[in-house]
This record gives C-alpha cells, structure tokens and sequence, in this order.
C-alpha cells in the first residue's frame, strides 16, 4: 500500500514538473495544427501526426514536405534521421533501467520525445531515482498538451490565409534553429555544426534539401566518432 | 480523407517507434562501444545545421536571392541560444520576417 502511494506521488509529481517545459510546446503545437492545415491537410490528419507520430520536428518536416507536394519516401527519410536523436535518449536513460522488464520499457519508449527526455535527463541528474510512475506522469501531461494544442491549430488553422503576411513560411526553420541552438553544447558542437553546414550547402546546391540533410548528418556522425574533442 | 497520407503517418509512427525503443533496450541490456556513443552525439547537431542553413543561405523569393530568411535566421539562433528554448527562436524568427516583409514593402 506505502508503495502504491508511493508511485502514486511520483506520478503526480511528474505530471506537475513536466508542465513548465510542454507549456513551451503549446505554440508549437498550434503553429503544427495550423501549417498542416495550410498544407492541405484535414483536422483528422493533422491531429492523427500528433496522436501516432508524437514528436514535433519530424511532423514539421513532414508538413513542410507536403506543403510542396511532396507525398512519399523523402518523408519517411527524414523522419528517420530527424527522430535519430531519440536513439541518443535511449541509450542515456537505458543504463538506469538495467532490471527493468522489456515490456514496461516498450511503453515508456512510446512517448520518449524532446520534451519527456529533457525532464528525465534533468531529474536522474538531480539524484531522482529512476521511477517509471515519475515518466508515465510526465508523459500523460505532455502528450495531452501537445494533441489538445494541436487541434485548436487545425481547428482554427482553416480560416488563416495569408500565412506569408504572418511570416509562418519561415517556422519551420525557426524551430530548427531553435533545436540546433538548444543543441550547440561545446565548442566542439559549434565546429560539428559550422563543416556540417558548409557540406550541407554543397549537397542542397546539388541534390536539394534531402540530399543535405544525409551528406551533412554523415558528416556529424564521422567528426563525432573520429573525434576525441567533446 | 487521403489514404497516402495516412500510410506516411503510420509508417512515420512505426519509424519514430524504432528510434525510441530498441536503443533504450539495448543500452538497458548491453554496453554501447565508445565511438558509436561519440558519433550519434553529433546527430542532432549535424540534422539540424543541415536542416537549417542550406535554405536560409539559398533562400530565393519572386525569383531573385533574398535576405530576408538570413536576417530572421540569425535573430532566431540568437535567440534560441539566449533563451535556450525552442519556442522563443520560433517566435522570435516569424516576427522578424513579418516585420521586414512590412518594412522592405514586399507584401
């Protein structure tokens, strides 16, 4: 019984820690609602990339793609490399949950995204024990945060027109650019990014966006191995 | 409703399931050799620069190179490093460009 309450007050306590950083996603997930939209989506479709997918740049990218009548495999590519980041977030919090059974892992799996890994990372840093009442309650608050938010953008997204007037063409890279600012940690990050970006640029002169974005992700990858630099 | 578009969503789903679960898995399990570990460190970093710069360095509107998308860009970095949160370089980026779209008249 102590023990039941136990994960009871872990759950709320995720529930409640989690709000500050899925708040910021509120925005987000209008703006998601709204450009699916614009991109000729339906409510239902845009709600659907947020309920199934549950992880904001990659539906970015999507949307984006669509939006220039792109329907296929250049989607699902960049979801792979977009969402790549979350095998880093498995294998950071994996280790913390060596006596865990497989099958509660596949369900925390389930919402690991941005936000969930920001708040777990932070709370194993701080000392907290490993506590999957702790992530299920964090999880429930941010998935809920990010479907509600999105569907008051498509819900709304029908009647805005002049999304150029607004400056919403350019949200998608500004999210980005907000992910690789978050995401410039050292020095040695600020180098990755800078030869990334120059590579990047030859591969879209040449092959366009998508092509950009596997040379210029290769690139990472082998400074990072190679790399003794953090 | 488009039946395409909600195979892209179920195959974007099942892609984004196997980012997120077998590497929690397999680290829960095993060790992970050091160079594979430094490596997937510099993804997110490599996918977003190249996400990010090409089309702001190459950025074209009514058929002529123009600055607008670089002016918003390094505001909206500048602010993502400031604030260290996505929404506000989100935020700060599609202002920007509104607003120079008002100033240069291009509307």
């Amino acid at each position: 019984m102590s023990n039941m309450s136990g994960s009871f007050a872990l759950f709320v306590s995720g529930m409640r820690q989690i709000i500050p950083v899925a708040a910021a996603g509120i925005i987000d997930g209008i703006v998601f609602g709204l450009l699916a939209r614009q991109a000729g989506l339906g409510v239902t479709e845009a709600v659907l990339f947020s309920l199934l997918v549950n992880a904001g740049s990659s539906q970015f990218a999507a949307v984006g793609l669509i939006s220039q009548g792109i329907v296929g495999w250049p989607i699902l590519l960049s979801t792979a490399l977009l969402n790549a980041r979350q095998l880093l977030y498995g294998l950071s919090l994996g280790p913390r949950f060596q006596g865990t059974p497989a099958w509660k892992l596949s369900l925390m799996a389930g919402t690991l995204n941005d936000e969930t890994f920001a708040l777990k990372a932070t709370y194993l840093d701080a000392g907290g024990k490993p506590s999957l009442s702790f992530f299920a309650g964090a999880s429930v608050v941010d998935y809920v945060i990010w479907n509600a938010s999105t569907f008051a953008g498509a819900w709304f997204g029908a009647a805005f027109t002049q999304t150029e007037a607004y400056g919403l063409d350019f949200a998608f890279i500004a999210t980005f650019l907000g992910f690789l600012a978050v995401n410039l940690l050292t020095s040695f990050h600020v180098k990755v990014a800078a030869c990334t970006a120059a590579v990047a640029c030859i591969g879209y002169a040449l092959g366009g966006g998508t092509a950009a974005v596997i040379v210029g992700t290769l690139t990472a990858i082998v400074m990072g191995a190679v790399s003794d630099e953090r | 409703m488009n039946d395409k578009i909600i195979w892209i969503i179920l195959l974007m789903a099942l892609i984004t399931y196997l980012t997120r679960f077998p590497m929690l898995l397999i680290s829960s399990r095993w060790e992970i050799p050091d160079w594979l570990r430094r490596g997937l460190a510099m993804v997110p970093v490599g996918v977003f620069s190249s996400m990010t710069i090409p089309p702001i360095l190459f950025h074209m509107r009514e058929g002529a190179w123009s600055p607008e998308y670089l002016v918003a860009g390094t505001v909206s970095l500048a602010v993502g490093l400031w604030r260290k949160q996505i929404v506000w370089a989100l935020v700060a980026g599609v202002v920007v460009i509104a607003l120079y779209r008002q100033a240069v008249g291009m509307l």
